[in-house]
C-alpha cells in the first residue's frame, strides 16, 4: 500500500473499478419520499430515458434535509447534489418545503460565501406527476457536470495527506 | 571563550544559509496584530518584536496526523504501518521558553514505549534559539519555573542580540557546533563571556516581579478540594486555548477515518478542558464540571508530571495568561497556591 | 466609568443581601494587562470585586447555559446592550427562563479590543443604551451607528471570484486547530453535545484536516445564521485568528436581505429559520 486506499477511492470513484480510468459524472439526489421519488417513479414506469449518473438518496421530507447531507456527499467525491420536493403549497406535512425554502437561501448564501462552486448545487421542485420534469433536470444537471468535470477543489481537500 | 559575533542584518541570510542545506524553514513572522512561527515564510519577514501566538510544538506533534492505514479484505483487515512525516528541519529564532519545552516532553514521547514520530522529527530538527534580552511579554514567567529569558534548554544554538545591530551566538549542542561553519560565514567580530552574563542578568532582572513556585507541588498535594478552584476557574469557558497554545500540552485523541472498506488512523491534538475528554462510554464523567477539568490541568503540569519526569510541565511561556479568553490566568492560580503555601494555609 | 462600577456594585450588594438573586455575574479586574475577567459574585461583601469599564468586552451570558449557573433559582447578570442582545436570542429558543434571570444593564460608550481598537460591534451599536432589563446603571449614551461598518469587511470577499473567495478560506480554515473555543465562547451555541461530538454517525469529522475543518467551520457558522447577535465573542477566542466574524455577518446580511430580519432585537418574535412566509424568494429554485 503505497498509496493512500483512503485517498485512492475517493480520488477515483468510490469502488467503481471501471471509474479509475474513466470519470464518469456522480450526482447524489436527497428528494422527497412524497412527491419527487414519485415522480423520478413515474418517469421510470413511463420508460422515460435520462442519464445513469444519478444517486438517489430518500428522505421523508425536504424538510428534513440538513446541509450536512449535502457536505457528506461531496466528502464521498460527489460532483454535484440536487435537492428536491414538492411544490410550495404541495407538501405531505403542510410545511417542509416552506421551512427547507429558508434553510436553502442561507446555506447557498454560506456556500456562496465560502467560494464554492454553485454550478453543483441545485435545488429543485418536483412534482409526483412531473416524471417529465425530473428527466429534463437531471439531463440538465449530467450536462452541466459533465462540461465541468469532476468537483477537484473538493476533492483535493479529501486527501488528507 | 569569546563567542563570534554577527550583523541582525544578517540573519534572514543565515537562515537562508541554514535551511539551504536541504531543511524547511520554520520562523516567527506577523500575521496582523501578532506573530506566529511559520514554516516557509520568507526570512525577509522574520519578526523578533515579540513572542510568537503559536509555540513550536506543532513543528514536532503535528495537529493531525497519520500513523496507519488499513483495509478490509474479506474477513481480514490489513494493516499497514505509515512512516513519519519528518523532514530535516530547522527552527529559527524559537524563543528560549518553547525550546525549552522540548526536554521537557521527550520523556513523554519515550516513557514505555518510543514515540517514533515524535522522536525522528526531534532528531532532524534544528532549534535556534533568539534570547530574550528583557521579558518580551508581561505573561511571561519562565523565571518562576528555573528557567530564564535566556535559557539554552532545548536550544542546538543560542542567538544574542546584545545591541540593536549585533546579535553574538553561542553554540551549544554537538547537532549545533556541527553549523559552525555556516555561522561562520556570517561572522563579524566576537563578544565576551561576560557581555553574554550581563545579556542573561538584564534578562533575569525583567522578571525579578515573578514568583518561584517551588511549594506549589506540595500545595497542590494537600489541597485538591478546595475553594480556590470553583472561585477561579468559574470563569473557563472550557475553550482549550490554553492546551493548544501551550508548548508542553501534548495530549492527543485518535481518530480512525474510513470511507467503504478502507481508511487511516489519525493521531490530533487534544485537551483535558473538554468535557469529552474524559467521558466514559457509560454516560459517567470523572470530571464533570469546568473547575475539576481546569484543575486536573494545574495538577498534571505542577504535581502529577514532576512526580513522574521530575520536570515541571510548564515552561512559563505565559500563552494561557496572555489568549485566555476571559483571562483565567494560570500564573495568577499557582502564584496563590504558592502564596497560601508560604503562608502555610 | 467609576459612577458606573459604583452603582453596578450598590444594586449587585443589595440583590444578594434581599435574596432577589443566588449570585451575580459580572467583570472584575483582571490579572493581564488591561483585560477584565469574568466573576461570579455570591456574597453581598464580595460585590466590591464587580467593576465596569471599556475592557469589559466577555459577553457573560454564555455562563447562563453553564453550571453552576444554570441550576441556579434566581441569578444577576451585569450586561451591555449588546450582552442583551444574547439573552433576547435565548429567550426566543426557551433557553432561558425570563423569571429567573435579573438584568443588571449598563450603558456603555463602546469597548476596546486587547489592542486598543474599536471592535465591529461598537462601530455599529445601537444599543448603548439598553432597553431589555431590569435595572439599568449609568448616565444613558446616544447611539450613533456607522451605517456602514457592520457589512464593510465583507466588500473584500464580495469583489472576488468564487475560486478566489474559495482559496481565501481554504487557507483561512487550514489554520483551525479544532479547539471549538469559538463555540465554547458563543453565548448562542447551546447544544448540550455538540454536532461535532456525536460520533454515530459522525457527520463533522474531527480531525483538524481540510475537509474536516470546512464542515466545521461550515456548520458552526449556519447554526448561527439569523441567531448570532454579532458579539464577536467566537473571533475574539480563536487561538489561530480565523476571521469568524467575515462568516458570521455575511450570514446575518443574507437574514436581512431575504427574511428582514435582525437577531437580538426582540424576544417576542421568532427567529427566521423557525418560520417561513409564503412569498419568500423561489427564483433559485427550478
Amino acid at each position: 500500500m503505497s498509496e493512500s486506499p483512503q485517498s485512492e477511492t475517493q480520488k477515483d470513484g468510490a469502488g467503481l473499478p471501471e471509474a479509475a480510468t474513466s470519470w464518469e459524472p456522480r450526482i447524489v439526489a436527497f428528494i422527497c419520499n412524497w412527491c419527487t421519488y414519485t415522480g423520478a417513479d413515474l418517469a421510470g414506469t413511463s420508460r422515460m430515458k435520462y442519464p445513469p449518473y444519478v444517486r438517489v438518496i430518500k428522505i421523508p421530507c425536504t424538510g428534513r434535509f440538513d446541509p450536512l447531507f449535502m457536505i457528506k456527499a461531496f466528502e464521498r467525491g460527489a460532483d454535484g447534489v440536487l435537492v428536491s420536493g414538492c411544490h410550495p403549497g404541495d407538501c405531505h406535512y403542510t410545511a417542509g418545503n416552506y421551512n427547507a425554502r429558508r434553510k436553502y437561501t442561507v446555506f447557498k448564501a454560506l456556500l456562496e460565501t465560502l467560494g464554492m462552486d454553485m454550478d453543483r448545487v441545485w435545488f429543485s421542485w418536483i412534482s409526483a406527476s412531473e416524471g417529465g420534469k425530473w428527466v429534463d433536470t437531471i439531463r440538465k444537471f449530467t450536462e452541466v457536470i459533465q462540461e465541468k468535470g469532476p468537483f477537484r477543489e473538493y476533492r483535493e481537500m479529501i486527501d488528507v495527506g | 571563550m569569546p563567542h563570534m559575533t554577527l550583523d541582525r542584518t544578517d540573519l534572514p541570510s543565515l537562515a537562508e544559509a541554514l535551511a539551504g542545506q536541504g531543511r524547511r524553514l520554520v520562523l516567527p513572522v506577523r500575521e496582523g496584530q501578532e506573530l506566529f512561527y511559520r514554516e516557509g515564510a520568507d526570512p525577509a519577514q522574520l519578526d523578533l518584536s515579540s513572542i510568537p501566538k503559536n509555540s513550536i510544538k506543532e513543528f514536532l506533534f503535528p495537529k493531525c496526523e497519520k500513523i496507519l492505514e488499513y483495509e478490509y479484505s474479506g474477513n481480514d483487515v490489513i494493516i499497514e504501518d505509515v512512516a513519519p512525516d519528518a523532514k530535516p528541519t530547522v527552527i529559527f529564532c524559537a524563543r528560549p521558553c518553547d525550546a525549552a519545552s522540548l526536554p521537557v516532553v521527550e520523556p513523554l514521547w519515550n516513557w514505555d514505549y518510543k514515540d517514533k514520530f515524535f522522536n525522528e522529527r526531534r532528531e532532524q530538527t534544528l532549534v535556534v534559539t533568539y534570547a530574550c534580552r528583557t521579558a518580551p511579554d508581561e505573561a511571561c514567567f519562565c523565571v518562576s519555573v528555573g528557567l530564564s529569558p535566556s535559557s539554552d534548554q532545548g536550544s542546538d544554538v543560542m542567538l544574542y542580540g546584545v545591541d540593536e545591530s549585533t546579535v553574538a551566538v553561542r553554540l551549544v549542542s554537538p547537532k549545533g557546533q556541527e553549523q559552525e561553519e555556516v555561522f561562520a560565514k556570517f561572522k563579524k567580530g566576537e563578544a565576551s563571556d561576560e557581555a553574554l552574563e550581563g545579556f542573561a542578568k538584564e534578562g533575569d532582572e525583567s522578571l525579578a516581579h515573578r514568583k518561584p513556585l517551588d511549594k506549589v507541588k506540595g500545595w497542590l498535594e494537600e489541597h485538591f478540594e478546595d475553594p480556590l478552584w470553583e472561585d477561579k476557574a468559574f470563569r473557563c469557558i472550557g475553550c482549550g486555548t490554553c492546551t493548544f497554545l501551550c508548548p508542553t500540552c501534548h495530549c492527543f485523541d485518535i481518530q480512525d477515518e474510513s470511507v467503504f472498506d478502507a481508511g487511516c488512523r489519525l493521531k490530533n491534538w487534544d485537551g483535558c478542558q473538554f468535557s469529552l475528554f474524559t467521558l466514559h462510554t457509560s454516560g459517567h464523567n470523572p470530571r464533570d464540571t469546568q473547575p475539576k477539568r481546569y484543575r486536573q490541568r494545574i495538577y498534571h503540569k505542577y504535581a502529577i508530571y514532576p512526580e513522574k519526569f521530575g520536570k515541571t510541565l510548564c515552561t512559563g511561556c505565559g500563552r494561557c495568561v496572555a489568549y485566555c479568553p476571559v483571562n483565567l490566568s494560570l500564573y495568577d492560580v499557582v502564584a496563590t497556591a504558592q502564596e497560601r503555601a508560604e503562608k502555610g494555609e | 466609568m467609576s459612577d458606573r462600577t459604583d452603582k453596578i456594585r450598590e444594586v449587585a450588594r443589595k440583590w444578594l443581601a434581599d435574596g432577589t438573586v443566588e449570585a451575580v455575574v459580572g467583570w472584575e479586574q483582571g490579572t493581564y494587562r488591561e483585560k477584565c475577567s469574568p466573576v461570579l459574585v455570591r456574597k453581598p461583601e464580595d460585590a466590591d470585586r464587580l467593576l465596569f469599564n471599556d475592557r469589559c468586552t466577555n459577553n457573560l451570558m454564555t455562563y447562563l447555559k453553564r453550571d453552576p449557573v444554570r441550576g441556579m433559582e434566581k441569578v444577576g447578570v451585569v450586561a451591555k446592550g449588546c450582552d442583551i442582545k444574547s439573552l433576547i436570542g435565548l429567550l426566543q429558543e426557551s433557553q432561558v427562563e425570563r423569571e429567573k434571570v435579573m438584568v443588571l444593564a449598563v450603558t456603555c460608550e463602546g469597548v476596546k479590543k486587547d489592542d486598543g481598537t474599536v471592535p465591529i460591534k461598537c462601530q455599529a451599536c445601537d444599543v448603548n443604551t439598553p432597553t431589555f432589563y431590569d435595572e439599568i446603571v449609568g448616565e444613558k449614551v446616544a447611539s450613533n451607528p456607522d451605517p456602514e461598518a457592520r457589512f464593510k469587511d465583507l466588500e473584500k470577499l464580495d469583489a472576488m471570484t468564487p475560486a478566489e473567495r474559495n482559496s481565501f478560506w481554504r487557507e483561512e480554515l487550514d489554520k483551525c486547530i479544532r479547539c471549538y473555543a469559538c463555540r465554547q465562547a458563543c453565548p448562542l451555541c447551546i447544544c448540550s453535545r455538540c454536532i461535532a461530538e456525536k460520533n454515530q454517525p459522525q457527520w463533522v469529522e474531527t480531525s483538524p484536516h481540510p475537509r474536516g475543518n470546512f464542515s466545521w467551520n461550515l456548520v458552526r457558522a449556519y447554526h448561527l445564521a439569523g441567531r448570532c447577535v454579532e458579539c464577536e465573542a467566537c473571533e475574539t477566542a480563536c487561538p489561530v485568528n480565523i476571521p469568524l466574524m467575515l462568516l458570521n455577518r455575511a450570514m446575518a446580511r443574507t437574514v436581512k436581505g431575504a427574511f428582514d430580519y435582525e437577531a437580538g432585537k426582540d424576544p417576542e418574535v421568532q427567529p427566521p429559520l423557525r418560520t417561513f412566509n409564503l412569498d419568500d424568494d423561489n427564483s433559485f429554485i427550478l
